[in-house]
């Protein structure tokens, strides 16, 4: 009965929508007729009160006119479609840029006040506008990415701020922005990697390699060996027989280092040394995943090697002229190469100080973040969760020469992005670096020329590193070039190696005192 | 409803007049679903602004096939609503003067409509919460059944439950009697 009035009532309400006379209506439900009739007047009552309800017209116009300026300022996507369109988008573009330019010259003021402006402020439109220009004048891809990466640094702590006034819809608007910003970050840095994939062909990873260490020990070992050695020696198991190819078993790492690397660090100061075998493994581990056919050695020994020693070059050697032989031929090879195994060829490797700078950036953002996700309010909390995980891959994306290459003193600094915020907090009280990067043991000779060079790569460079550059108002290296002659060589190993840089200034500073 | 889907579809692919279509198609029907919600016209004009701003960010994203566009809408404004009553949930209530949303010449006319208003979003404010929202949507954004069970995620059978017994309600309230 309840069911059914309730349909007939929802029926009749329609009706009269679309035209149709109360009386009709009531006609095609006499039994009802007294309670739809009551029932149907107080919903059109319902309806009278509330169509004099309308926007003010002057409110109208100008809300139309704010969203068409929010259109302006977001849409920056280029539409795939006419000539008319995107000509009219790069002369929109032209407009805002001058009117804009206009605007910070007349009110310089005003622009820098901006500068710390909040979502919810008057002034935040200015620093937006500031911000978008400085994007807009910059031209490098590195440099983009590393305006992209501050900006959004920026974002990241504004929305911590509003999450912690309890404003939703000011984290949402920030949200975008930061996304957008970390979007133009990641693309900026495929540009980077997609360019330095093009000068350095097949081999993209090690082209930057600083001069401090000796490539040509590294590389070497793995291209020549490969044809005599290979036919006789994979057929035979053991690795024990023949330490440099047959190493090979796919991933029985031969060094403590991450199998991603290259080159190990720890492998490198004993080949400086005395140039081994033993360099080799690393080079070759990579490709072992590729042929599965290496794991049966009937078929190795039939259709010998070359496919195993073949994809080493790629990933290894910078110019070798083996390289490029064995790329072009073992090209499907490395087709059939799982993304992991080309590790860090996708990364775009920038100069140390940009790339340090990027990866600080993002690294600050993934804590504000981290951060602010404890005080935002749930419905915006899956987005902040995206852009962490944006920021870690843009993070992920960012390599420095060093890092690729076989100094032993570099550190990734993106291993304290991974780790997230607690890392960071280590490094601010300036633990020392207890990662996975092998620690040279102490009775190991060891090569210290670091000591001329700024120590900063050897731990970890973050927060604290950039607070100190600022401080000092720019690049400044943790230990100053004439004090290593001051340190005693029993203390030289610590300093290069996991202890902190301001630990080393310290006991520097100490020697100095007493002598 | 065709037309409605093909202006959403240029929308998500960023056709910037279709989205001004939409816009100017339901900026109405949000202002008074959405000032019939909060204390005044300020609040509404803003809520009114960010919902717009909101889903011109997020149109991207939309896919009609998970949600008609009228219900996504709206339940971007139903979110905003809320996040805003809850940060202003502590302030004062209405007044009389507030209610007044309507300029219009005659003084006197323009008073009893807002006090008509007024009297309105009394009422519904002693609603419950469910029949509160399905007489706001269906009665005053003029959403269609359908539009109001997926906006609220229920069955329109039981929205029309609900919107049965929230003008029984409302005749209660504002008449002060069920029958007659």
């Amino acid at each position: 009965m309840a069911n059914q009035l309730e349909e007939i009532f929802n029926e009749c309400f329609e009706r009269l929508l679309s035209g149709e006379s109360l009386d009709s209506c009531l006609k095609r439900y006499p039994q009802y007729a007294a309670d739809l009739d009551q029932m149907l007047r107080m919903a059109f009552d319902v309806k009278r009160r509330a169509y004099p309800i309308q926007p003010r017209p002057e409110f109208k116009y100008w809300a139309r006119v704010r969203m068409h300026g929010v259109q302006d300022y977001l849409g920056r996507q280029p539409v795939a479609s006419s000539g008319p369109s995107i000509f009219h988008w790069r002369r929109s573009w032209a407009v805002a840029l001058s009117a804009m330019m206009a605007f910070v010259l007349a009110t310089g003021g005003t622009a820098a006040a901006s500068s710390q402006a909040m979502p919810d402020q008057p002034l935040y439109g200015v620093k937006m506008a500031v911000e978008q220009a400085q994007v807009a004048l910059t031209f490098s891809d590195v440099d983009k990415a590393e305006l992209h990466a501050q900006l959004a640094e920026k974002r990241a702590q504004e929305v911590a701020v509003m999450a912690n006034q309890g404003k939703t819809d000011k984290i949402v608007t920030t949200m975008a922005n930061m996304n957008r910003h970390l979007e133009d970050l990641e693309n900026s840095l495929q540009k980077v990697a997609a360019t330095d994939a093009g000068k350095a062909g097949t081999a993209t990873m090690v082209a930057p390699v600083p001069s401090t260490t000796t490539p040509s020990v590294v590389t070497p070992p793995v291209i020549t060996p490969p044809a005599p050695v290979a036919p006789t020696e994979v057929t035979p198991v053991p690795s024990t027989t023949t330490p440099s190819v047959v190493t090979p078993p796919v991933i029985t790492p031969p060094t403590p280092v991450a199998p991603t690397e290259v080159t190990p660090p720890a492998t490198i100061a004993p080949s400086i040394v005395a140039p081994q075998p033993t360099i080799t493994p690393p080079a070759v581990t990579p490709q072992e995943t590729i042929p599965g056919t290496t794991t049966t050695p009937a078929d190795t020994t039939q259709t010998p090697v070359p496919s195993t020693t073949v994809v080493t070059p790629q990933i290894t050697t910078p110019a070798g002229k083996g390289a490029a032989d064995n790329a072009t031929r073992d090209s499907k090879f490395s087709q059939q190469l799982p993304p992991k195994t080309v590790t860090g060829a996708n990364k775009a490797v920038i100069d140390t100080n940009k790339a340090r700078s990027i990866n600080t950036n993002t690294a600050k953002s993934i804590a504000v973040l981290q951060n602010a996700l404890q005080n935002a309010p749930d419905s915006v909390k899956p987005t902040i969760k995206a852009a962490i995980e944006r920021a870690r891959k843009a993070n992920e994306q960012v390599q420095t020469p060093s890092t690729k290459s076989t100094d032993s003193k570099t550190i990734l600094p993106n291993i304290n992005i991974n780790r997230g915020k607690d890392n960071i907090t280590d490094n601010v009280t300036r633990k020392p670096y207890t990662g996975s990067t092998p620690v040279i043991p102490p009775n190991k000779p060891r090569l210290i020329p670091s000591t001329d060079k700024p120590t900063t790569s050897s731990g970890s460079v973050n927060t604290t590193t950039r607070d100190a550059q600022k401080s000092t108002g720019g690049s400044v290296p943790t230990v100053l070039p004439d004090r290593p002659k001051l340190v005693p060589s029993a203390i030289k190993p610590s300093t290069s190696t996991s202890t902190s840089t301001s630990g080393s200034r310290i006991i520097q500073d100490t020697n100095t005192i007493i002598k | 409803m065709l037309i409605e889907e093909q202006i959403v579809q240029r929308a998500v692919n960023g056709d910037r007049e279709a989205f001004t279509a939409l816009y100017d198609r339901h900026f109405d029907k949000i202002y008074r679903y959405i000032y019939v919600k909060v204390r005044s016209q300020a609040e509404a004009e803003d809520l009114t602004q960010d919902v717009f701003i909101k889903a011109y960010e997020a149109i991207k994203s939309y896919k009609w096939r998970d949600l008609p566009f009228t219900a996504w809408l709206f339940k971007i404004a139903h979110n905003r609503v809320i996040d805003h009553v809850r940060k202003t949930a502590k302030e004062k209530k209405t007044s009389l003067d507030e209610a007044g949303a309507i300029a219009s010449g005659d003084p006197v006319y323009m008073t009893e409509q807002n006090f008509e208003i007024y009297q309105l979003k009394d009422a519904l404010t002693k609603l419950p919460d469910a029949q509160r929202e399905v007489a706001t949507l269906r009665f005053i954004a003029e959403l269609s059944i359908a539009e109001v069970a997926v906006t609220l995620g229920k069955s329109e059978g039981t929205v029309k439950a609900l919107q049965f017994n929230a003008i029984a309600s409302l005749r209660k309230l504002l008449y002060g009697k069920i029958n007659g």
